[in-house]
């Protein structure tokens, strides 16, 4: 490393982004060089100085817009009439400090009433953080109906061939937000890709899901069906197609796997704009094994 | 109404159960994701801006922003990389706005005649940021002059390094670009501050 590499490098080394290699380089030549080392200290220097013009910001600002999200959340959510509004609309007006504590305290009523009642039911909410509130109406004798509405959950338990656990695999294979989640639901339904509506899904899976693992495993999925045509007409698109190198070669093996002669015009048609070397590589050995030539006459 | 939770120390399986839930409609879940990055969105918005106002507004449209985007997240990458492709947006944005309207002169009339704009306000710029009463004037406004100096860009990445303390890499995921692109702006943004204070070191 020589001086001026040194320079150009001096912040990568004062903020620690730099490799082992490139950090023993860098201190061998500081240690040797007297300039460099000035100018190292400088740098320092000079970053002290920028971070005395940094400022925390107030405490009370991030309350402020703590609060302020908490209201705009509040106002976008879909609720029919703005109950904040409603209820101030039916209370005394006894002016604006009264007012929040009448409201607090008629809501903490709805709040004790309802437990009792879901309380009688064996069901006790959650509590009032995890609901919205839908609608509020006085009832005429002192108490209030508030109507929330609360997110929840449900447990189902049953085999691969309970309805309900199939629907779910469905909809978790096609719309879970966590791909791991999808990976899962493919894994569970693969022995089931016989039945049209499963193999159908998993299909969906291969060509329009975001992650290539949950592509992988859909591919994995259909091998039992790579003869079919449906899911040849998917593998040729998906070699077309896919974003990813591997679910690319994977596709390759597996529509070679059955019928390779039937292939050698999609493999000639994507030799044409592939990049990435490995996939071009795998194209021409499977385009030999057939005895084909990579180009189109 | 629903109070915010300070962060704990989440997990990243805390924080993904979180999302979840936050996904589901939980509202508490998301206030309490939105309380694990809050306070350093805020801050970074503050220093860029140096305006309490414009601060507030990053943050509420940043998190706005989260929340009607919040189901499409597909955990493909971390939530902070995520929400700094956000924040950073609207960052630039408003650097972007601020420099065009920045041409303010640097003298104002005032009752008693011209004056340094800087000097018209100093009890708004004492209660902005206290510590910088120590530093003197003259270098107050060398530093000043050498952060509006910079681009968007090289104020943003110095910012996130130099004060946020992200690595280049994750800046250059924030900033839709490479961990490279990331190092030559930080580069360009300390050659500008060694340049512009030398005579200070």
């Amino acid at each position: 490393m020589n001086c001026d590499q040194l320079q150009s490098r001096i912040d990568a080394y004062i903020y620690g982004e730099m490799d082992f290699h490139e950090e023993e380089q860098f201190e061998v030549h500081a240690s040797q060089c007297q300039a460099c080392r000035h100018q190292i200290e400088q740098h320092r220097a000079m970053l002290r100085l920028i971070s005395e013009a940094e400022v925390e910001p107030p405490r009370a600002l991030l309350d402020q817009c703590r609060a302020g999200l908490r209201q705009s959340l509040a106002a976008s959510s879909p609720s029919p009439g703005r109950w904040r509004t409603r209820l101030a609309g039916w209370l005394p007006a006894w002016g604006p400090v009264a007012r929040p504590a009448l409201a607090c305290a008629l809501l903490a009523l709805a709040f004790f009433a309802g437990r009792e009642v879901e309380q009688r039911r064996g069901l006790i909410p959650a509590g009032l953080d995890l609901a919205r509130v839908r609608t509020i109406q006085g009832t005429g004798n002192g108490m209030v109906q508030i109507v929330l509405e609360e997110p929840h959950q449900r447990t189902i338990e049953g085999g691969l061939n309970d309805i309900d656990i199939e629907r779910a695999l469905l909809a978790a294979a096609r719309q879970a937000p966590d791909p791991g989640m999808r990976v899962e639901s493919v894994e569970l339904l693969r022995n089931r890709c016989n039945r049209d509506d499963i193999r159908k899904a998993v299909l969906a899976a291969l060509e329009q899901d975001e992650s290539p693992i949950v592509r992988l495993r859909a591919l994995d999925a259909l091998r039992p069906h790579a003869r079919e045509t449906e899911v040849r007409q998917a593998l040729s698109r998906v070699l077309a197609r896919d974003s990813s190198p591997n679910v690319r070669v994977q596709a390759i093996d597996l529509l070679m796997d059955r019928y390779p002669a039937d292939i050698v015009g999609t493999l000639q048609e994507v030799i044409r704009r592939e990049e990435d070397e490995y996939v071009r590589t795998r194209i021409l050995r499977a385009l030999s094994q057939v005895r084909a030539s990579p180009g189109v006459f | 109404m629903a109070r915010l939770r300070l962060p704990v120390n989440q997990s990243p399986m805390d924080e993904a159960a979180l999302i979840r839930a936050a996904q589901a409609g939980d509202q508490q879940a998301f206030a309490s994701l939105v309380a694990g990055y809050d306070q350093q969105v805020l801050r970074l918005a503050y220093n860029l801006l140096r305006s309490p106002e414009e601060a507030a507004d990053i943050y509420q449209e940043a998190f706005l922003r989260v929340h009607r985007n919040l189901a499409k997240f597909r955990f493909d990458c971390s939530f902070h990389t995520w929400l700094y492709r956000i924040v950073t947006n609207l960052c630039l944005d408003a650097l972007r706005k601020k420099k065009v309207r920045k041409e303010e002169p640097a003298v104002v009339e005032t009752s008693d005649g011209p004056r340094d704009r800087l000097e018209t306000a100093p009890e708004q710029r004492a209660d902005l940021d206290p510590q910088r009463k120590l530093l003197s004037r003259e270098l107050r406004e060398r530093i000043e002059a050498v952060l509006a100096g910079l681009t968007p860009r090289e104020r943003l990445v110095f910012e996130m390094r130099h004060f946020e303390g992200m690595r280049l890499r994750a800046i250059g995921d924030s900033l839709g670009t490479t961990e490279e692109a990331a190092k030559n702006c930080l580069f360009r943004a300390t050659q500008k501050m060694r340049a512009a204070l030398g005579d200070f070191l």
